[in-house]
């Protein structure tokens, strides 16, 4: 707080670090996921010491289960021990919401340091009186969450400004701004700052980063699944009374989710793939990826061209989730009347056509079943004739 | 694969140095000849084993080919031609064994192949894989098919997989190439590795090892979850005791609250307890003063009682007592109303009766004795009458004489009997009639009656007629007879006569008349004595006769003596006023009037028998109503006693107490006061009872209750406690982070499986296409096996079997009989038919399988059971398949293929083979027809 000027607070504002994630959908790479979390915890709260924050709100969702693993709760609090010299207040959110048997009254977590304050009541907290020293006079409004899910607006208790009322006034919340316009998870009113005389409203829950005129969601620290958007943030906000908030975003989160589905027709389109990746802007160890290669009219070459281009990346990436779908195959000369035979039943199998009666209970074969195939037919008949080549020689 | 040259040594029969022996054969029919132990057989065999044994074993099959007793090795050497090169075998067996094979380049025999590799050169000659030898059939590979040694099956069920795997390699030469060759093996070998014959996934597969491990993952995944779900429901259940922990802190507070309203309202309550406890010391006293002032009350009442039921009962006594004086006296009077009643008026009118009653009674007796004794008097008069009628008939039976009943019938029988000989006699007499002129005398000596000068005689015994003057005729009849007919009549004649006399009777008629007579009297006699006798026995008891035996008539006299005594008592003692007018009553008026005096009798002893016991009745009554009498006399003296003593009693009370009625104002007062102190307490009672007692009812109850809540919070921190440590306990064992993990794992896995199972299941499709369409080619190899056994078949047996039902497999299963439909079964043909027909499908598949390279067929003995006629119409079969293969027929009966254009290789019956042949198997080659 500067002397003389308007009261200011600075203060570092994140959320939903949903520590103890399972990430299942990462395979082998899910336990390697969750430490990374922890990682982006501990780069967030580097960055409210570096930006000289005073405090640090962690609005919902610290925890990804109330049924978290004792060593995640220890690993956080353990973090938090580190920055001892930044008041770190927590509010449970709706993946941690205060109730019996939460993990708040766990043992791991009631050793937390003393400059960690859990916020678990609706009540206006003088803000000096938890964290003492120096502070600008600043009364916060915490709307902890004590179920999953509910439909009332956690916000909506907090009172009015009151006349005359000058110190800042931080509300602390975690749901769905109703800005949206349908039926959402703890509704809050999109207007709460402004109606309650509010500085600013530190929010969680959403993933994404979302910044409002006196509201925000600093989104989760480490993207936790496919399709989340603007995730990896946390924000610094300075707080003065009588002025808008300054919010300043800072990257916390090391691993970009790449999700893309390609058609490949020839070998430029894997080029085209390869290249997103070198050029992507994120390091290959850092990206997690799903892939959904469909080939059409390919020849045996591109599928094992494809196969190789999926596993080097399988190799580079942290992660890839990869599908390659062959949905046509281009026309192979074959030379043994019974090989063209074979392949000639399994395409009248895979576009529907008629075949021989006593080929007729084959038509229930599943069609990826009939596509691999064909597919094994022309690796065999490209590996023999390798054989073949490599025997003549 | 063609044979041309065979040279063996050791080999069973063949031993020695110079025991070598050796074959050559052309490219076309081979015909090798010779007789039984020649060994042609050996020789086959030494090929085979040449071609098919490894050179290094020592099967017990291999070593019976060393010649018997020796310990020789046993050697083939063969030369081949086989894919475009011909080909040198060498290999010895059981001792110093080694097998090599040779290729001609250039005119000479280069070693290719040696040990192992040359066995296995040489089996891949035949296609066969396997290194079992070739002591089975299925193990020969392609020889399967194409040789028939003796002790073979002429057919097998299923041809060996590697004879199948040789045909459709075979028939794959026209049609395939390597590349399909490596696809299908790779196919086949991926088949294999994934799954069992069945079809079923492999258990050592990569996708089994996949689907294990996913389902392991599964189920351990599934644990984990149920292990941490147990968190969620202690969670639920911390829940549920929080709710209870809420509502049991509100119960608690509202009891406490309770409690403390209740102590705010019993403050006053030492204040209420003192002034209750003076109102009913108060009460207590005023009680006991009312209580005494009842007791004296009671008593004055009670002497007051005492007199007033003393009076009473007194005057109830009194009152009884005259009662009793009054009904003594009434009682006394009925019995004296009694007494005169039957003394003075019944019983004189029933003394009158009772004379009235005697007087008819003796009426009555005087008419019955004389009535009896008129009876006895009639009686005895009949009696009378009998006895003499009795008499007069006893007397009449007298008189008609002694004759008895013997006597009667006696003489009834000799009468009958005379007449009968009479008759007799007569009728066998002689008759003598003479009429005489004269009035002669005529005397019959015996004469029996007068005669006449006529008359005509029975004679009927010797008699003599004497006439006078005339002399005499003696008659007798010539029988003896008649005489003694005679004499018996004239005998019983004479006993009839004396008989007669002793009855007095006259003749028999009189005799009978009499004896008639005296029955009739007899009965009458019965008859009278028995009316005597029933008139004697009525009545009395027989009198006494006077000299002890009583008779019925002087019982009869007796009794009319005694009757007429007492008639005559009776009438002596009857007055006659008694009896006026009655004597001409008729005995039932007599009855009559006896019957009403009777009954008035009765009635009158009835009413006087009555009246007698009225009388000691009321005297009875009278005695009781005495005695009582006396007694409440008594009684009335003690309660007069009494009564006075308990007046004294009460004025005595009363000097005491005072009145009753003094007595009674004081209670009422004191009952006012009394219950004016008792409203007034029962007033502080209550407000007691509502400000104190009911408060401390209701401060116990809340203080138990307070107990049972704060126990009650206590057990739900508790269950808290234990909830929140099962939860730590839970959280503890890192299964979140084992689930993602898990989670994770089993989706890595199950990516695996799916692409493992694709793939598997894509082998199986292109297995099951690729049977497919190999079991189409398999149709194109079988059809011309088919039409060439067909048409070889009819030619052989004259078309009686028009075809062969050939499976795909290739193993006939039935012959079609010209002018049949139906298949018949192999098994029902001749054993010799099924043997040619076992040849023909060989021939057949060593045609076919000879359309690159002409391949051998080997026939041992085959056609030992065909006929001589079959055996001819065989042989150009023989020479057309020649025309494409190779074919060596063994046989030991050279003469059945006389005509035959075949190669010729002779071999001789003897133990060993003869140095002829020896040195002819220097130059291979042997003789050609």
């Amino acid at each position: 707080m500067s002397a003389g000027a308007a009261p200011t607070l600075r203060l570092l504002l994140t959320a939903d670090w949903q520590i103890g994630l399972r990430a299942g959908q990462l395979r082998e790479r899910a336990g390697d996921l969750r430490r990374e979390r922890l990682r982006a915890a501990r780069r967030t709260l580097e960055v409210a010491r570096s930006s000289g924050c005073e405090l640090v709100v962690v609005a919902g969702d610290l925890f990804d289960r109330p049924d978290v693993d004792a060593d995640a709760v220890d690993g956080v609090v353990s973090l938090f021990a580190e920055f001892s010299d930044i008041p770190i207040l927590v509010l449970p959110g709706n993946h941690d919401p205060v109730c019996e048997g939460d993990v708040w009254g766990r043992r791991e977590w009631r050793s937390a340091p003393a400059h960690v304050h859990l916020l678990r009541e609706a009540r206006e907290i003088e803000l000096s009186s938890l964290v003492g020293g120096e502070v600008a006079p600043a009364a916060l409004y915490p709307c902890p969450i004590g179920q999953k899910q509910s439909r009332l607006d956690p916000t909506g208790w907090i009172p009015s400004r009151a006349e005359g009322d000058e110190r800042l006034r931080l509300g602390i919340a975690h749901g769905s701004l109703d800005s949206m316009g349908k039926a959402t998870n703890f509704p809050i009113a999109h207007r709460r700052a402004e109606l309650a005389g509010l500085d600013f409203l530190a929010l969680g829950d959403w993933h994404g980063t979302t910044i409002l005129e006196r509201a925000a969601y600093p989104g989760t620290p480490e993207q936790c699944s496919f399709g989340e958007q603007g995730a990896g943030s946390a924000l610094v906000v300075t707080l003065r009374r009588g002025a808008p908030p300054q919010i300043e975003q800072h990257r916390v989160g090391r691993f970009h989710w790449v999700q893309e589905e390609v058609e490949v027709r020839s070998a430029s389109d894997l080029q085209a793939l390869r290249h997103v990746f070198d050029a992507g802007g994120s390091a290959p160890e850092s990206t997690i990826a799903r892939l959904r290669l469909e080939l059409a009219g390919g020849d045996l070459q591109l599928i094992e061209r494809s196969e190789g281009l999926l596993e080097q990346l399988r190799e580079e990436l942290f992660f890839l989730d990869a599908a390659l779908e062959v949905l046509d195959l281009s026309e192979v000369e074959f030379e043994s009347p019974l090989l063209a035979a074979l392949d000639a039943s399994l395409h009248a199998l895979e576009q529907g056509e008629p075949v021989p009666d006593a080929l007729d209970e084959l038509r229930a074969a599943p069609l990826e079943v009939v596509r691999e195939a064909r597919l094994q037919l022309r690796r065999w008949m490209g590996a023999a004739r390798g054989e073949l080549e490599e025997a003549e020689a | 694969m063609i044979l041309e040259e065979v040279r063996l040594r050791n080999w069973r029969g063949v031993r020695g140095e110079d025991g070598e022996r050796a074959a050559r054969f052309q490219p076309g029919l081979n015909l090798l000849v010779g007789p039984n132990e020649s060994g042609k057989s050996s020789l086959l065999e030494a090929v085979l084993r040449g071609l098919l044994d490894r050179h290094g074993s020592r099967t017990v099959d291999l070593r019976r080919v060393r010649p018997w007793g020796s310990s020789l090795a046993p050697e083939v050497r063969l030369v081949l031609h086989a894919g475009g090169q011909r080909l040198r075998v060498e290999k010895r067996f059981l001792s110093d064994p080694f097998a090599r094979v040779y290729v001609e380049r250039q005119g000479r025999f280069e070693l290719t192949h040696e040990g192992d590799r040359a066995d296995l050169h040489l089996r891949k000659l035949l296609l066969e894989e396997s290194k079992r030898g070739s002591a089975k059939a299925s193990h020969r590979g392609i020889a399967q098919a194409l040789w028939y040694l003796q002790r073979d099956d002429p057919l097998p069920r299923q041809w060996s997989d590697a004879l199948e795997e040789g045909l459709a390699s075979l028939v794959g030469s026209v049609l395939t190439d390597p590349l399909q060759d490596r696809v299908l093996q790779r196919l086949r070998g991926e088949l294999a590795s994934l799954f069992t014959p069945t079809g079923r996934i492999k258990a050592r597969s990569e996708l089994k090892g996949s689907q294990d491990e996913r389902d392991a993952l599964r189920r351990e995944l599934e644990e984990r979850r149920r292990d941490i779900g147990r968190a969620e429901r202690y969670r639920e259940e911390l829940e549920g005791f929080q709710r209870q922990r809420g509502e049991a802190e509100e119960r608690l507070r509202a009891v406490r609250e309770e409690r403390r309203q209740l102590d705010l309202r019993s403050a006053g309550a030492p204040e209420l307890e003192e002034e209750i406890a003076r109102l009913s010391r108060g009460l207590e006293e005023l009680r006991g003063e009312r209580e005494r002032g009842r007791r004296r009350l009671a008593e004055l009442e009670q002497a007051g009682e005492r007199l007033q039921a003393a009076a009473v009962e007194l005057e109830r006594h009194e009152d009884r007592e005259a009662q009793l004086r009054v009904a003594v006296r009434e009682h006394r009077r009925a019995a004296e109303r009694h007494a005169r009643r039957w003394e003075d008026e019944l019983q004189p009118k029933l003394v009158l009766v009772r004379s009235e009653i005697e007087d008819l009674r003796t009426k009555m007796r005087i008419e019955q004795l004389e009535a009896e004794l008129e009876a006895i008097d009639r009686r005895m008069a009949r009696i009378e009458q009998l006895e003499a009628q009795l008499a007069e008939a006893r007397q009449a039976l007298t008189v008609l004489g002694p004759a008895e009943l013997d006597d009667v019938q006696e003489a009834r029988r000799l009468h009958e009997r005379a007449t009968v000989l009479r008759a007799q006699t007569e009728a066998a007499a002689i008759v003598v009639e003479w009429s005489l002129d004269r009035d002669v005398e005529v005397a019959v000596d015996p004469d029996d009656e007068p005669t006449s000068r006529s008359a005509r005689r029975l004679v009927t015994r010797p008699t003599a007629l004497r006439i006078d003057g005339v002399g005499t005729f003696h008659v007798r009849s010539n029988d003896q007879k008649l005489e003694t007919m005679d004499q018996e009549s004239r005998r019983t004649r004479e006993r009839l006569t004396v008989l007669l006399e002793r009855c007095r009777a006259e003749s028999v008629e009189e005799l009978l008349e009499r004896s008639r007579q005296a029955g009739e009297l007899r009965r009458r006699v019965g008859e009278l004595a028995a009316r005597l006798a029933e008139s004697l026995e009525q009545g009395d008891e027989p009198a006494d006769d006077g000299d002890g035996a009583r008779s019925p008539s002087a019982a009869l006299a007796t009794r009319r003596r005694e009757l007429a005594a007492e008639l005559a008592a009776l009438r002596a003692a009857a007055p006659q006023a008694v009896l006026p007018g009655m004597e001409d009553w008729a005995e039932e008026r007599t009855l009559d009037q006896l019957r009403v005096l009777e009954e008035r009798r009765q009635r009158l002893e009835k009413q006087i028998r009555e009246e007698r016991e009225a009388e000691q009745a009321a005297q009875q009554a009278c005695l009781e109503r005495n005695e009582e009498l006396v007694a409440a006399g008594q009684l009335a003296a003690g309660l007069r006693a009494e009564s006075g003593a308990h007046r004294a009693e009460l004025e005595r009370h009363q000097s005491a107490f005072g009145s009753v009625s003094t007595q009674r104002q004081r209670q009422a007062q004191l009952q006012q006061e009394e219950q004016r102190l008792d409203e007034s307490l029962e007033e502080r009672r209550q407000t007691w009872r509502e400000q104190v007692e009911r408060p401390r009812e209701r401060q116990q109850e809340l203080a138990r209750q307070e107990a049972e809540w704060v126990e009650r919070l206590r057990q739900l921190d508790a269950e808290r406690a234990d909830r929140r440590a099962r939860i730590e306990e839970v959280t503890g064992l890192g299964l979140d982070s084992r689930i993602g993990d898990l989670e994770g794992k089993l989706a890595a896995v199950e990516d695996r499986c799916a692409t493992l199972e694709r793939r598997a299941e894509a082998t199986r499709l292109l297995g099951e296409l690729v049977a497919f369409h190999e079991a189409d080619q398999n149709a194109s190899l079988v059809e011309p096996v088919r039409e060439l056994l067909d048409r070889w078949l009819g030619q052989l047996t004259e078309e009686r079997y028009r075809g062969v039902s050939l499976g795909d497999d290739l193993v006939p299963s039935g012959v079609q009989p010209s002018g049949y439909d139906e298949s018949q079964p192999l098994e029902s043909v001749s054993h010799g038919s099924y043997e040619q027909i076992a040849v023909l499908l060989r021939l057949a598949l060593g045609v076919l399988l000879s359309s690159d390279e002409r391949q051998l067929v080997v026939l041992d003995d085959g056609l030992v059971n065909a006929d001589a006629t079959r055996q001819q119409r065989l042989l150009p079969i023989l020479e057309e398949a020649a025309q494409h293969c190779q074919v060596i027929v063994a046989t030991c009966q050279p003469s059945a293929y006389a005509g035959l254009d075949a190669h010729t290789i002779e071999l001789e019956a003897t133990p060993r083979w003869s140095p002829r042949v020896l040195a002819r198997d220097a130059e291979p080659g042997s003789s050609s027809r």
